[in-house]
């Protein structure tokens, strides 16, 4: 052996090693996103309308049901809701209070977050719509497969798969984070596990097939 | 110690303990641990959901528009696949009354045009594409006031069109035509039909097309029309004719189909009985056929005599007399432009009781319309310098027509073409029109039979349609919509049983929308009896003078008249019988060939002996051609296809598919002659003469051979035919011999099988039903995001088609026959690919699929070197997508795949993934039929099935059990599941060998 293959071989053996330490810290493989958690454009908080308002997933991402995507909701979607709640309900109290007290009528309160989702939908301060109309929303994209990857909403939640199970606790997030690393190996172990008809054979697992995801 | 270049001793990194290699090695790695290290976040992304949420638009789910495909004027009703906002791929509406649920290539195509991102964007004063833009207050305004002007003046106003069998459109017409003292619209087709109409209008007193039944003719006659590929309304003729070519084994039934053809048509390529008629011959057998008919019916005759002169009497004879047995279901067509063969053609099938079962003259054809005779009065008008408003709309007449058309001493001309052309370059104002997939439009391509087109996505380049853009010019301003519906709620409504109901006209609208179609009674041709008189046996035969030949002119399936010229796909779509793709070129016979001492490529120019036009192509030697006529393919040579320079990959030995600056091809229509004597493009005389150069023709045929060499042939036996074809006395008399006498030993196993059992995905490919109308690669290259590499890539073997027809010759000149073969990959059980793969990156699915990983492929190419059909395609460069707008026709549901990648035919399995999804959100199994591959949807014969193999109940198992199912190279045992059923001939059997 040279002494260049040698000097190789070390450099490779300590790669190796920090692969081994890596499966411990932060560091991950390129591609692997486990745990992004980008900032938003509107503090929309997951943890509020999932976890303490308890709406159910679908009520939004209807495109899980009938789709490949789940997709993020339309402005409009939101606006089912936030035509009347605009901001958070004790600052309402609070106003109504100062209202009473001052003896006039209560001001609409609009919270700072839901002034942006009311520009998006292009309405004025009393949600009058505007003449210049809105713009879409754009929302950084937490879960994002590689182009080469094909995943399928429909067909999980047609199995009644959870959301949970891949997302994690979302109603505990406040911002929303990637929980699962969405990684081959991870994909295909939970296929391995999971009998393709509920409760039908163990080796009668879900599709492994390459087709199943890649074309 | 390596031997070092120059260059890497003058580099600095150089030192005694390692090379450059090793350092740069070091680099890498450095560069890796480091990514490692300070992963990952990829590149932020963002996602944009639209403002209003909708029930019927959910992101990454498809949505299906009705339509009407503005391929062609055939009218064939088209689903547009859209996905986000634009289509993206086109498929036919099954059950349409005209087309029945199949697409041709044009029509498959025509989605590609959508994105071209040359069309014109607004009016422009001035010529096309150097003009100024004007916006359309500001040209409606200026362009109102020259008409006032003419209005005033009396001018005269010509409205030039192709076929508008648009009624509203004509309404609209004839309301801003009114306003002109002498106004007149003028129709013609690219490819014409004008004398069949001038036939109609002798023989039966009334000018109109009948409708074709091909699906009643049990006897066919066809002098030269090539129904199957490009006359009239090939997808509704090709899904007719293959219906009698159904062989159920139970019910054993048959046409019979004659051919005489000069030129070697796809038509001629499935006829029972093929022979080679000139030209100028087919008037003479066509009056000898009347004449055995007239014996038979034992009426007047009026061609006696003819039967004696007649070429091939034999022939003639044996036609009449199977004509005559199924009288009343046969048929006799003729391509020729000429109204003298057409009245002829009227009265065979006339004396054959033809009209009222296989023509349908009272549910006439309206899918061309055009009229020769006043295209020659306008070319007299504009030659006096007397029109003095031309609008062109539809065709394109300065290529059609050249300088036999003066439209420069028009006092005015106006193109309202879509994407710039030949004519819109001279125009003094473009006033665009949208494609039709952005359009709102209706159709009536037969009584009876009206169509609705919808807009598929908003205008992605402004442009108005003729309906609107003549309506706002005669003063009314309302919108494109409005107009059609009032139209429609005027004139069909009341018609239409709904008008009866309580339901209303937006219902009755929104039905028709829905399907793209409705059938309303009561719009009927009433033709008058058949006038005897008009009849007469031919007389103008003219075989050409000495040393000329006769000059065919004729359509391919993707370039049609011209109309698709600017559209990469159908470029790059081999011609189903020559092969040839990218080009057009003078086909001569193969002993013409030698007698001229041409040989193929060699560029030779075309000249009319009449008036010494002249075009200048390579030669191709076709056989089966006729050995006195020269064959040269409409639709080349177009202006702007120099667009196509740096189509190709770029490197350092590609060559431009077309020099800058160049065409491609040459626009042989300005061979057809004066005006006067109609759009004739059999009637000429040319001679034939070397230039001395020669170019080489980008032809797929031998690309991609599938033939196994003898001295590898299994010991013992005969090579197998790729194409096993038998005849129709011999298959009812021993069903079993049909394939089995080609049947092959197995040499044993080299696999266990551990197929997990339940499902394999396979086709049945019906030889007998594909006609070889090449409408599946199309489909499949839109599904499939496959990509064009340009003519010098083809020439090196590499074009990307996932699916090719192949076609194989068999017999001699005299009796050619040529079958085609769809081949794309075979899905072997035992499939050699996946044992060379080094990496794993084709390997079995549990359904019997071979799956094709792209992110695993490091490209070795072992696998397209091992595969035996030769269906594997390799990325040999990242293909160029530049046109951002072009991109939008991408399938999102297929990966596009990177430079170092092997690709194939994956059976559609986004398909198969799609329908499985919804059976399972249906909490149901999935059913046969739930899965259609796009060549299966695409194919107007019907002669690809798919489904599950093992599920004895499916469409495609039973036809793998018929007695004529077989696959290609069996005797490799690598058992493909793709099954070929053999093709049949209801004709003579041909002894002899398939060449390649």
């Amino acid at each position: 052996m040279t002494y260049r293959n040698t000097k190789i071989l070390i450099v490779c053996m300590l790669l190796l090693g920090a692969l081994v330490l890596a499966q411990d810290t932060d560091i991950r493989l390129p591609g692997n996103n486990q745990g992004y958690e980008p900032e938003q454009p509107i503090a929309f908080s997951h943890r509020l309308h999932a976890g303490e308002l308890n709406i159910d997933c679908q009520f939004c991402h209807y495109g899980a049901e009938s789709s490949r995507h789940a997709g993020i909701p339309s402005a409009s979607v939101c606006m089912n809701c936030h035509k009347t709640v605009t901001a958070k309900f004790d600052t309402v109290l609070i106003e109504r209070e100062l209202a009473e007290v001052e003896g006039r009528d209560p001001r609409r309160i609009i919270s700072p977050e839901l002034r942006k989702l009311y520009d998006a939908v292009g309405l004025d301060e009393n949600l009058q719509p505007t003449a210049e109309g809105g713009t879409p929303i754009e929302w950084v994209r937490v879960h994002n497969l590689p182009d080469f990857v094909y995943f399928d909403h429909r067909v999980h939640v047609a199995r009644d798969l959870a959301c949970e199970t891949c997302h994690g606790p979302v109603g505990s997030m406040e911002r929303m984070r990637q929980f699962a690393d969405l990684s081959m190996g991870w994909c295909v172990q939970c296929h391995r596990d999971t009998p393709a008809i509920p409760g039908g054979p163990a080796e009668d697992h879900a599709s492994t097939d390459c087709a199943a995801c890649h074309y | 110690m390596k031997e070092r270049t120059p260059n890497e001793l003058l580099l600095p990194f150089e030192d005694s303990s390692g090379s450059r290699r090793s350092f740069l090695k070091l680099v890498g790695f450095g560069i890796g641990s480091a990514s490692l290290a300070g992963c990952s976040r990829g590149p932020l992304q963002s996602a944009i959901p639209t403002l209003e949420a909708s029930r019927e638009f959910v992101p990454g789910r498809a949505y299906w528009i009705a339509s009407t495909c503005g391929g062609c004027d055939a009218g064939c009703g088209v689903l547009a696949k859209c996905r986000d906002g634009r289509p993206i791929k086109l498929e036919g509406i099954p059950g349409h009354p005209v087309s029945g649920g199949g697409l041709c290539p044009a029509g498959q195509g025509s989605v590609l045009s959508l994105y071209d991102s040359q069309r014109f964007d607004g009016p422009q004063r001035g010529a096309g594409g150097a003009g100024s833009s004007v916006s359309w207050s500001d040209a409606d305004r200026e362009l109102r006031s020259a008409f006032d002007a003419l209005k005033q003046s009396g001018g005269r106003v010509r409205l030039l069109t192709g076929t508008v069998n648009s009624p509203s459109t004509r309404a609209a017409i004839a309301r801003f035509l009114a306003g002109f003292a002498d106004a007149r619209h003028i129709s013609y087709d690219g490819l014409s039909s004008s004398a069949m109409l001038a036939a109609h209008e002798r023989t039966h007193g009334e000018r109109l097309l009948p409708r074709h039944h091909f699906e009643r003719a049990r006897t066919i006659a066809s002098f030269d029309a090539d129904f199957l590929s490009t006359w009239i309304s090939p997808v509704e003729f090709t899904a007719g004719y293959t219906q009698l070519r159904e062989l159920d084994m139970n019910a054993l039934r048959m046409s019979k189909h004659f051919q005489l053809e000069a030129r070697t048509s796809l038509t001629g390529c499935r006829a029972d009985e093929r022979v080679r008629l000139a030209p100028w011959e087919i008037g003479a057998a066509l009056s000898g056929l009347c004449d055995h008919l007239e014996g038979r019916a034992g009426i007047e005759r009026r061609c006696r005599g003819a039967a004696d002169t007649a070429p091939y009497r034999e022939l003639i004879a044996r036609i009449a007399d199977e004509l005559w047995a199924t009288r009343g279901e046969s048929l006799v067509v003729a391509g020729a432009n000429d109204v003298e063969i057409q009245v002829l053609v009227n009265y065979a099938n006339e004396l054959l009781q033809s009209y009222g079962t296989t023509l349908d003259t009272v549910h006439a054809s309206q899918q061309r319309l055009g009229d020769d005779r006043e295209v020659a009065e306008l070319a007299q008008e504009l030659a006096e310098d007397s029109v003095d408003l031309l609008i062109v709309n539809g065709v394109n007449p300065a290529y059609d027509f050249g300088a036999l058309l003066p439209l420069e001493r028009a006092g005015m001309l106006i193109s309202c073409a879509g994407a710039p052309d030949e004519t819109s370059a001279l125009a003094a104002w473009v006033v665009p029109e949208p494609h039709f997939l952005e359009a709102w439009n209706d159709a009536e391509p037969y009584r009876g039979v009206h169509a609705l087109s919808q807009p598929t996505v908003p205008l992605l380049r402004s442009g108005r349609t003729l309906r609107e853009t003549l309506s706002r010019w005669a003063g009314d301003e309302r919108a494109d919509q409005d107009l059609l519906r009032a139209h429609w709620r005027a004139e069909l409504y009341p018609r239409s049983p709904a008008h009866a109901g309580p339901s209303g006209f937006d219902a009755f609208f929104d039905q028709a929308l829905h399907e793209g179609f409705v059938l309303l009674e009561g719009d009927s041709s009433t033709p008058g009896a058949f006038a005897m008189d008009a009849v007469r046996p031919y007389s103008s035969a003219q075989a050409p003078v000495a040393g000329a030949l006769g000059l065919v002119l004729y359509p391919k399936a993707g370039m049609l008249d011209g109309r698709h010229g600017h559209n990469p796909w159908l470029h790059e779509l081999p011609d189903p019988v020559s092969k040839i793709a990218w080009d057009n070129y003078a086909c001569l016979s193969p002993t013409t060939a030698e007698r001229l001492e041409l040989s193929e490529g060699q560029l030779v120019s075309v000249v009319t002996t009449a008036e010494g036009a002249s075009v200048e192509l390579p030669v191709h030697v076709q056989r089966g051609q006729h050995d006195g006529v020269v064959a040269v393919a409409l639709g080349y040579g177009r202006t702007g296809t120099d667009r196509f320079t740096n189509l190709g990959p770029e490197w350092l030995q590609g060559r431009p598919t077309v020099e800058a600056g160049g065409v491609i091809g040459a626009n042989a229509a300005l061979l057809t002659g004066p005006l006067d004597a109609g759009r004739r493009c059999d009637a000429r005389q040319a001679t034939v003469i070397a230039t001395g150069s020669s170019v080489e023709l980008a032809s797929t045929q031998d690309h991609h051979s599938l033939t196994v060499p003898q001295h590898l042939a299994i010991e013992g036996h005969e090579v197998r035919d790729m194409v096993i074809s038998t005849t129709f006395d011999d298959l009812e008399a021993h069903p079993d011999d049909v394939v089995h006498e080609h049947a092959v030993p197995h040499a044993g196993e080299l696999w266990k099988e551990d197929h997990k059992g339940g499902t394999t995905w396979g086709m049945a490919i019906d030889l007998s039903r594909c006609t070889g109308c090449s409408g599946c690669v199309i489909g499949c290259q839109a599904e499939n995001n496959v990509p064009v590499v340009g003519r010098d890539e083809v020439l090196r073997h590499r074009e990307m088609s996932w699916l090719r027809i192949d076609r194989y010759y068999q017999g001699g000149d005299d009796e050619l026959r040529t079958l085609h073969q769809p081949m794309m990959c075979q899905q072997c059980d035992h499939a050699p690919c996946e044992s060379v793969c080094p990496v794993l990156a084709t390997l079995h699915s549990d359904e019997g699929l071979n799956q094709q990983v792209y992110n695993r492929c490091v490209g070795t190419r072992y696998c397209a070197n091992t595969c035996p059909y030769k269906v594997r395609r390799f990325n040999w460069f990242d293909y160029p997508r530049e046109d951002k707008l072009q991109n939008h026709s991408l399938n999102p549901d297929v990966t596009v795949r990177t430079r170092g990648v092997m690709e194939k035919c994956s059976f559609c399995i986004q398909r198969i993934q799609e329908a499985k999804a919804e059976a399972s959100r249906e909490g149901r199994k999935l059913r046969d039929g739930d899965i259609t591959p796009a060549c299966q949807q695409s194919c107007p014969a019907k002669a690809i099935v798919f489904g599950n193999l093992e599920d004895p109940e499916s469409a495609v198992a039973r036809l793998a059990a018929s007695q004529r199912s077989y696959s290609v190279l069996e005797e490799l045992n690598v058992q493909p599941s793709v099954r070929y059923l053999a093709h049949v001939y209801n004709g003579p059997r041909t002894k002899g060998s398939h060449g390649h």
